[in-house]
């Protein structure tokens, strides 16, 4: 909603407050005024006549002017505008004015100086989706009797501001001028002007217009024929203030219907009687219906729609724009003003199904004050009497639905309720006063106050609504905020998040990054998940295809976010999500959320360990050990990762394993399917739940040795297909004594291995209460050595 | 053996001291005089034939010279290792403007960080901290939140529906519900509740489909406006600054009443205007209000006995603020460059 100063002022006398005040008063009180602009940015421009016209020397569309401004000497000025003539009233922007913010300077045109310009219409300031046709065209031609040396800015009253509001949804009553009035009297306390409207009553009418109303979303609806009408220009006020309000001036008739909406918030409609009928009908249209409106479009109705038709055929779509048909024209003699009030809903859904949004659907869809449309069809009239000479020859006819009446009761509100929301002691005086402001009708007794509903603030339905008026009025800012005295206790972390900082920092140390990703994706992409039974969840409005269905995996935006990265020349990636995942598991949807975890193969040489690493298989898996050991969890005991037949196929059948908890899959590893990316990379999920359920922190710490632990590698020489976590586990379940720990430290092969593998498995020996001898340790290595020899064929290299 | 010979050797070991300037002949010398064999080990041999009275006199001014002798050869052995300890430490030089070396580690992503430093705050001050799900109910997201039928945000074309009872939130707000209504006792609550909120939005630079937001909720007896002002203050200085003021001003939802716009005072200009607060020397962070006694009524609690506050935030706009990040979608396309410059200044990447 955007308003106008002058106007305005015509409802309260604001001088004494700036631009910059009034719309910080109005913001701090929960208007938001989100921009204050001047109407035009032109300033020193002045009347003046063209005396006479000669062609430029040096140019056939140049030419040169004389103009009388009202000095003894004639001023000659360079025009390139095809309509300049004698005697033509024109804007003239001497040396040192302003045009659109830029300052005139004395200009040589092709060797003719030019001590300043005549003005267009938008030079003058005016936007050109608002200049009107017979302006648009070269200079701006003014009414002869403009007085010579005037102001033409003050002369076509455009010495305006414009305050641009942004209202929220509960504040509709401030879409009119009269509204924003109310508010600012309340804010700056100070009363409206009295204003009396000149409306001629018809005696003895006999009513011209017979209306049916058979639609039951209609809850007044009234005409009046109005005759004899001149439809001319309106007066410059009108034009310079729909300007301000962002509509463009038409007509007189058009003009002010639309002056009388802004200014009072009730949309009014004008048809052309000689077109429309003396018999109106408003009903639902018919099914298929077709009609023209005012925008020229043609459109088929609805049957929720409410039309206002002679007997033959709509006439106008009611509550959101007129037809085209009956619309008013040079030509149109005598009209019918409608005025009138529908259901909101109604007029939403017809908006919003047609894609029409008008100035008068929006003010019905937020909700009209049900008691100013006599307010209205009067000014309207009074207007349309002054400014086109129309003719009254009846009074309205009106149609008001039974029951139709807004609900005036009281609201009760009790003082220490309002004192337990502010917080403190505000004073009965000072709310009193606050509710004077608002010009609501109260009364307090026994700590109660008890106010009357009014209709032009239909959003004051509660107790808790006169507090908010209270607050906004006593001004939010001016309450002391203070923290609550509240009982102690302590913050519980929900179950997503425990333990979420720990696996964060340990895959940060690891050198992975953190990624979030959208949850929505392609079908192609979604259907790549982990699940195979779970169907997707797909959305019914995606604004695209590639956001259509939830992701059931993180694997597949994590290959995007990686080649993403490869393709900008970072060559080591390493990344995780920890987000939610969604499906249906029997036509229940299901959340989960889940861990993965992406890296790229790459081989990098690491000056810090002199050694290098190589981002494959083994480096993911090992980031998953490192977190599931950070979990208190160990290998073989609480999970284990291992080859399956049904794993995934967005991985590499023969690089890849599933995680297991117990007997319980919860996630899998390994190499991406080639298919799936062009690049080396290795991944894993896990189900987060299942990893958060088993997240122990008990470990038993055990007492380090004070005597020294011996290492021994040896190198074993088996057939390839032996899996080295046999080895260690058949080692391991030995339970030797001395033996600490055995480890896989390297696995080797070359051909003159002829299709064997050497594995080195690392031990570490040691005891707690003495050195451990070479011959101690040898005897243990020997029973291993055995061991492998009679379990794996395995040979000491 | 007599005394000039004996001053003689302390001479001839005074000479050869003096110009001796490395470890290895002082120990040689030492073994020349002090040895097993040396000058003095023959003395202590010619010693044994000499009369008692020679003994005395010879033996104890044998002693002497030996002793003396020993004192210079500490003392020297002392000053080289000084020496030479330099010396190896001058070897040692390096170049301390090369580089030094480092883990690589990775870095929390941006709108997770900002997460974790809000939640942070309130946690401190007692508040629990719970995620909630993506798909959510029409009857949470909009019914219990007093959003009317009617209400645009609930038009297909702002929100993404999957059928008539699923949708993907829209907002935080729906654990404002699910919290108060699983609350059995109907007594007090303190939450925040982060997470990933979808609208429906073309992706552009101030606009994502998907964006994350922060939820917060107390109820409990007496909880005033001035709570909920003084609460904001206290979470806003944690964030941007002691030095940070608030201004507040009312505004609309339709599950609070009143409702509150925050606006933190410009951190770029001190308020002065710049292009970040638009010239107006504020920001808006954050909507907040006392919970509107229909949905707190809604949810089961008794609106003359509780009343409460909700505060919720957008975590892209705190982060586009206070890392200055102009593009939404950079956080969406997780360019490890990206992630890392948020954290560091290193980088990070090779």
């Amino acid at each position: 909603m955007k308003f106008s100063r002058k106007w305005l002022e015509e409802y309260i006398d604001v001088v004494k407050f700036r631009d910059k005040e009034l719309a910080e008063g109005l913001t701090k009180s929960g208007i938001e005024v989100e921009a204050v602009s001047k109407l035009v940015n032109s300033s020193g421009i002045i009347v003046a006549m063209i005396t006479n016209v000669k062609p430029h020397p040096d140019s056939d569309k140049l030419s040169i002017c004389s103009l009388d401004v009202g000095k003894s000497e004639e001023i000659e000025v360079v025009c390139g505008a095809s309509n300049v003539r004698g005697y033509m009233k024109v804007a003239y922007a001497p040396v040192g004015s302003k045009v659109n913010g830029i300052e005139i300077t004395e200009a040589t045109i092709r060797g003719v100086v030019s001590p300043g310009m005549i003005c267009s219409m938008e030079e003058i300031g005016i936007g050109s989706e608002f200049v009107q046709e017979s302006q648009r065209e070269g200079i701006a031609t003014l009414a002869n009797s403009a007085q010579i040396g005037t102001d033409v800015i003050e002369l076509l009253e455009l010495d305006d501001t414009i305050f641009e509001l942004g209202l929220t949804p509960n504040r509709s009553d401030c879409l009119s001028i009269i509204g924003i009035a109310y508010e600012i009297s309340a804010i700056f306390d100070i009363p409206l002007k009295k204003r009396t409207i000149k409306y001629p009553e018809v005696e003895n009418s006999t009513d011209l217009l017979k209306l049916l109303v058979s639609n039951s979303d209609v809850n007044y609806f009234s005409l009046m024929p109005l005759h004899n009408i001149k439809v001319i220009e309106s007066p410059q006020f009108i034009k310079s203030r729909l300007i301000a309000c962002g509509i463009r001036p038409i007509n007189n008739i058009v003009d002010i219907t639309n002056y009388i909406l802004l200014e009072t918030g009730q949309p009014l409609h004008a048809f052309d009687l000689a077109k429309s009928t003396v018999d109106f009908e408003i009903r639902s249209a018919f099914n298929g219906e077709k009609t023209k409106l005012l925008d020229e479009s043609e459109i088929v109705l609805d049957p929720s729609d409410i039309v206002v038709a002679n007997q033959e055929s709509a006439l106008s779509l009611a509550g959101v724009m007129g037809g085209y048909s009956s619309r008013v024209t040079k030509y149109t003699e005598n009209i019918v003003l409608e005025c009138a009030n529908f259901n909101s809903e109604t007029i939403r859904q017809t908006a919003k199904r047609h894609a029409l949004r008008s100035d008068s659907s929006v003010r019905f869809e937020k909700g009209v004050d049900v008691n100013r449309t006599e307010l209205a069809m009067k000014m309207a009239v009074e207007l349309l009497v002054k400014y086109a000479d129309a003719k009254l020859s009846t009074n309205p006819v009106v149609y008001k639905k039974e029951n139709f009446k807004f609900d005036d009761s009281d609201i009760v509100l009790e003082y220490d309720k309002l004192v337990k929301y502010m917080g403190f002691k505000i004073d009965v005086k000072e709310v009193a006063k606050i509710l004077d402001r608002l010009q609501l009708k109260y009364t307090f007794e026994d700590s109660k106050f008890t106010v009357k509903r009014i209709s032009r603030r239909p959003d004051l339905e509660f107790d808790v609504c006169i507090i908010e008026e209270i607050v906004r009025l006593y001004g939010v800012d001016n309450i002391k905020g203070e923290l609550p005295i509240i009982r102690l206790k302590r913050s519980h972390v929900g179950q997503n998040t425990h333990n979420l900082g720990l696996i964060k920092n340990l895959l940060h140390s690891m050198g992975y990054s953190e990624a979030i990703n959208y949850s929505l994706t392609s079908k192609e992409k979604a259907s790549i998940g982990l699940e195979t039974n779970e169907e997707l969840v797909k959305i019914k409005n995606p604004l695209s295809s590639e956001r259509e269905y939830m992701r059931k995996s993180l694997i597949p935006s994590l290959i995007d976010t990686a080649s993403y990265n490869l393709e900008r020349q970072i060559s080591i990636v390493r990344l995780y999500e920890i987000s939610q995942v969604s499906f249906l598991i029997d036509g229940e949807y299901t959340t989960h959320n889940r861990l993965s975890a992406i890296i790229s193969g790459f081989k990098h040489d690491n000056p810090l360990f002199d050694m290098s690493i190589q981002g494959d298989f083994y480096l993911i898996k090992g980031s998953i050990q490192k977190l599931l050991s950070m979990a208190s969890l160990i290998e073989g005991q609480d999970y284990s990762i291992e080859q399956a037949a049904d794993i995934p196929k967005i991985f590499h059948p023969y690089q890849s394993a599933e995680i297991k908890f117990g007997d319980k899959v919860v996630g899998y590893v390994g190499k991406i399917h080639p298919k799936h990316s062009k690049h080396d990379l290795y991944a894993f999920e896990i189900d987060f739940y299942e990893l958060r359920k088993i997240f122990k922190d008990d470990i038993n710490v055990e007492q380090i040795s004070i005597y020294p632990s011996v290492t021994r590698d040896i190198s074993i020489v088996v057939s390839d297909d032996i899996r080295s976590i046999d080895m260690v586990n058949s080692i391991r379940g030995l339970n030797l004594d001395l033996l600490e720990d055995i480890n896989v430290f390297n696995v080797y092969k070359d051909e003159s291995l002829k299709g064997n593998k050497s594995i080195t498995f690392k031990m570490k020996f040691g005891s707690t209460t003495k050195t451990l001898s070479e011959e101690e340790i040898s005897e243990k290595v020997n029973i291993i050595i055995d061991c492998f020899r009679g379990q794996y064929n395995g040979e000491l290299r | 053996m007599n005394n000039i010979e004996m001053s003689n050797i302390y001479q001839d070991f005074l000479n050869k001291m003096i110009q001796i300037d490395d470890s290895k002949s002082l120990f040689e010398l030492q073994v020349e005089f002090l040895g097993k064999k040396g000058i003095f080990a023959n003395f202590m041999q010619e010693l044994k034939s000499m009369s008692k009275e020679d003994k005395a006199v010879y033996g104890k001014e044998l002693n002497v010279i030996k002793n003396r002798i020993q004192e210079h050869i500490n003392e020297k052995k002392k000053s080289i290792e000084e020496i030479e300890l330099e010396a190896r430490l001058e070897k040692e030089k390096i170049d301390v403007t090369q580089p030094g070396l480092f883990f690589t580690n990775g870095y929390i992503h941006p709108l997770h960080k900002m997460q974790f430093q809000i939640c942070s705050v309130f946690s401190s001050m007692g508040y629990d901290v719970l995620s909630g799900p993506e798909i959510e109910t029409d009857h949470f997201n909009f019914e219990m939140l007093n959003i009317p039928k009617n209400h645009s945000a609930r038009d297909m074309q702002d929100t993404f529906y999957i059928d008539d009872t699923y949708l993907l939130r829209t907002h935080t707000s729906p654990m404002q519900i699910r919290t108060m209504t699983e609350n059995t006792e109907k007594g007090p609550i303190r939450i925040v509740s982060p997470g990933k909120v979808f609208r429906r939005d073309e992706d552009d630079a101030t606009h994502s489909h998907q964006f994350m937001q922060i939820e917060g909720l107390l109820v409990d007896e007496g909880i005033s406006i001035s709570h909920l002002i003084g609460t904001l203050n206290e979470f806003v200085k944690a964030i941007f600054g002691e030095d940070r003021e608030i201004r507040v001003r009312p505004s609309y939802f339709p599950f609070t009443e009143p409702s509150l716009e925050v606006d933190v005072d410009c951190f770029n200009c001190d308020g002065d205007g710049c292009n970040i607060c638009k010239g107006t020397g504020w920001i808006e962070v954050l909507g907040a209000g006392m919970i509107h006694p229909r949905v707190l009524e809604m949810s089961g609690y008794d609106s003359d006995k509780y009343s409460g506050f909700a505060f919720g935030l957008g975590i892209e706009r705190f982060v586009m603020l206070k890392y200055k990040v102009s593009d939404i979608r950079d956080f969406y396309t997780n360019d490890i460059r990206f992630i890392s410059n948020i954290n560091s200044r290193d980088g990070g990447v090779f």
